[in-house]
């Protein structure tokens, strides 16, 4: 398991390319999945940052 | 230290009927570890029912849960029929008017949705999962009934009569990975169906018990890399034809966002199972570790639902990354993978504190999502800075 481990590199700061103005805009109006994704962390971290978060958020259930 | 403050649940998987009209060989309830559903009662009765709707009204209401889910599982629910059915939603919906919003969901294998069954579920706006593993080759090696005939014709039907019952009653597909089943095959079937949400689920095993394929000795990743076949071709459709929980909840957490299953992430678990009986117990997958793992010795009919959450099995899912296995908190990707699926990191010689038994294949699936929309990012990046903004 540690070998798997070692093989990890630095992982991509995703969550800050995905604040990036591009990124932004393709969450606005995209349709693709990673678009999707955008959108979905985007309200997501908002609702963080509001103090707000949903109770529902793990869940068995995905439906 | 200070005290903890619980996570309230908010999420109930209710296990209205304890049988099952199919014999799927892989079933955690009848083929796993735990027997436990041989001492429950066939169906829900009416007075558990009204219990189960009372302790969720209170705890709802103490807790000011701005939504609660309440999944109707088995067995097979469906075998509770049209009628009974109507009644459960009735009260569970009287109930909890005003206190909460209530999310009501269902899973079945499909097989029993009669018109009858279709319209109650539409009727009490209930959302509809249905358990088909992909086409009928895949679907027919374990998803058949006792005498080995295939169920994915009716199947079928009952995803067409409750599309036929309203536009929100279907709402997704269960599939449970067999490394046999051509992953794009699977993908185009359930994507042919049309429905709004996919799960794909690892099939379980721990330790003690590994899946189909997994080798515990080893790093291969077959798992990973069925599934990555499946992500790189949902990935590319330039218009989402259907949210796959497994991959949006990976990217997600991965572009600072959080997760919606409990496989993937650190965030609280709220989420208890109720027994038939009206027993509470820990979430319903435990049943594939060892008999008893799930339960709690509460019942609605005699604690609130508070009185669970003290109790380790729910305190210890609660804890975020304290409650992992010291390899799992210094892994680089912890944030996203969670240690996955708790029961999946069960052993006989060491209870939960170890990874999940799918450790290599998760660390695989969550690398290559990274890289890829890592990749994409870069690329909008650059080609932003390209047009001066």
């Amino acid at each position: 398991m540690e070998e798997i481990q070692d093989r990890a590199t630095d992982p991509a700061d995703l969550a800050d390319l995905a604040q990036g103005d591009a990124a932004q805009e393709l969450a606005d109006t995209g349709e693709s999945a990673l678009a999707a994704a955008l959108r979905r962390a985007r309200e997501e971290d908002g609702e963080l940052r509001a103090g707000h978060q949903s109770y529902n958020k793990h869940s068995s259930n995905p439906w | 230290m200070p005290d903890r403050q619980p996570t309230p649940i908010a999420e109930y998987v209710v296990k209205v009927a304890s049988r099952c009209n199919l014999d799927c060989d892989y079933c955690y309830v009848y083929h796993h570890a735990d027997q436990g559903w041989r001492r429950q009662p066939v169906m829900m009765a009416d007075r558990v029912v009204a219990a189960l709707a009372a302790r969720v009204r209170e705890h709802a209401r103490r807790w000011e849960l701005p939504a609660v889910g309440i999944a109707f599982h088995g067995g097979e629910p469906l075998l509770a029929g049209a009628q009974t059915l109507d009644r459960m939603f009735t009260v569970l919906r009287r109930e909890l008017a005003g206190v909460t919003e209530l999310v009501l969901m269902c899973q079945t294998n499909g097989t029993l949705v009669t018109p009858a069954v279709a319209a109650v579920l539409a009727d009490h706006d209930v959302r509809v999962g249905v358990s088909l593993d992909g086409p009928r080759s895949a679907n027919d090696r374990h998803r058949t009934y006792r005498d080995g005939r295939s169920s994915f014709d009716e199947v079928l039907a009952g995803i067409e009569r409750l599309r036929a019952a309203g536009p929100r009653v279907f709402s997704g597909v269960l599939a449970t990975i067999d490394l046999a089943n051509d992953p794009l095959e699977v993908y185009r079937t359930i994507a042919g169906l049309d429905p709004r949400h996919c799960d794909l689920l690892l099939p379980h095993g721990n330790w003690s018990s590994p899946p189909p394929g997994r080798d515990t000795t080893g790093t291969g990743t077959p798992y990973a890399d069925w599934l990555g076949v499946i992500f790189d071709r949902w990935y590319a459709e330039p218009v989402q034809p259907l949210t796959i929980r497994i991959f949006q909840d990976t990217m997600s957490l991965l572009l600072g966002g959080g997760g919606a299953f409990e496989m993937l992430g650190t965030d609280p678990v709220g989420l208890v199972t109720i027994e038939t009986d009206g027993s509470i117990e820990l979430v319903d997958t435990l049943k594939t570790t060892y008999d008893g793992a799930a339960s709690t010795d509460l019942n609605v009919l005699t604690h609130s639902i508070d009185e669970v959450l003290t109790h380790p099995g729910v305190v210890v899912r609660q804890d975020g990354k304290e409650s992992l296995a010291a390899q799992c908190r210094a892994c680089p990707i912890v944030d996203t993978c969670g240690g996955g699926l708790y029961p999946h990191r069960y052993g006989d010689d060491g209870g939960f504190d170890r990874p999940s038994v799918y450790c290599p294949d998760l660390f695989a699936l969550i690398t290559r999502i990274r890289d890829r929309i890592g990749d994409d990012l870069r690329t909008l990046a650059t080609a932003g800075q390209g047009t001066g903004r």
